[in-house]
């Protein structure tokens, strides 16, 4: 489409920027979280019920993530 | 750097990533799920009356689990090869968008996947004290992140000073003994985890062989997946393309 404009510099840092970011979250949130995101929402009970890492929990053994 | 190029970029590798997963995802379901079971129900034995609560999460529940979190899997390492891939790409193998992605899904399969394995190799449930979680954590994600920035430098290393068309023998040998010494120096230099294996060996052994063919399966088809999807449309000239 637009192959010929090249993007400004900076908008393509902004869109790697914005790549980072969303990916890291992402792969916190299926390998990583343990109970801290939803903590923001519910408080000191996420960190026991641990809900993410319930629920992806097989993922995470078998992609080889440290579990608990 | 195009923001056209990006998108296609995107586009490929979020869905490759996503299909990936979800034939892992299908894999582990038949193969490796019983020897999560198994292990779950060691663990039940050594624990005793302290697991009797029941969990948040049903093992059913778990099952549906498995299949989001490896579709998610799959949308993060797309978002992160798309990276990756604009930020090296005019480092990679002159071979087109489809050569360039299968190269560099091969360099993530052995940065992110085969490499913190042969490390801190997958572990079934009922392995590893949960008070040193965090630690382990950081381990596993800092030998993920060294390992990356190690393994793209050498790619960077073993081009860079070359021309655009042909790397000079030099340059392919400096990159090749750079990443070999920072391997060893990663291997060796990062701590090790100590925590008891409680599991019986035979089951350790299942659990790991079927993660790491896991692991091999993903980025084997994300290279795949992206290969097809980046490729110009029928009528644009072929890509050359690498096996």
């Amino acid at each position: 489409m637009n192959s010929v404009t090249a993007t400004p510099v900076r908008e393509s840092w902004r869109q790697l920027l914005a790549l980072a970011m969303l990916g890291i979250a992402v792969l916190y949130l299926m390998g990583l979280d343990q109970g801290h995101m939803l903590s923001l929402f519910q408080g000191e009970i996420a960190f026991d019920q641990n809900f993410i890492h319930e629920a992806v929990h097989d993922a995470r053994h078998a992609a080889g993530f440290p579990c608990h | 750097m195009t923001s056209a190029g990006l998108t296609k970029v995107l586009k490929a590798a979020l869905l490759a990533g996503i299909g990936a997963g979800l034939v892992v995802a299908a894999f582990h379901m038949v193969v490796t799920e019983p020897v999560i079971d198994q292990a779950i129900a060691v663990e039940g034995q050594m624990a005793g009356e302290h697991h009797d609560e029941a969990p948040i999460v049903s093992r059913e529940a778990q099952r549906g689990g498995l299949v989001l979190g490896f579709a998610v899997y799959g949308i993060a390492w797309g978002l992160l090869f798309t990276l990756v891939y604009q930020i090296v790409q005019r480092w990679l193998p002159p071979a087109g968008a489809p050569g360039k992605g299968w190269f560099l899904a091969l360099a993530l399969y052995w940065a992110v996947g085969l490499f913190p394995f042969l490390k801190y190799p997958a572990n079934p449930p009922g392995v590893g004290d949960p008070e040193t979680i965090a630690y382990r954590q950081g381990l596993y994600l800092g030998f993920l992140v060294l390992s990356t920035l190690a393994t793209l430098f050498a790619i960077v290393m073993g081009r860079s000073w070359s021309g655009k068309t042909t790397p000079g023998r030099g340059n392919w040998l400096a990159g090749l003994g750079f990443f070999v010494v920072a391997m060893a120096v990663l291997y060796v230099g990062m701590p090790v985890t100590t925590d008891p294996v409680e599991q019986p060996a035979d089951l350790m052994l299942r659990f790991r062989i079927l993660s790491v063919t896991g692991l091999t399966l993903f980025w084997l088809l994300f290279g795949l997946g992206f290969a097809r999807l980046v490729r110009p449309a029928a009528g644009a000239p072929m890509s050359a393309r690498t096996s």
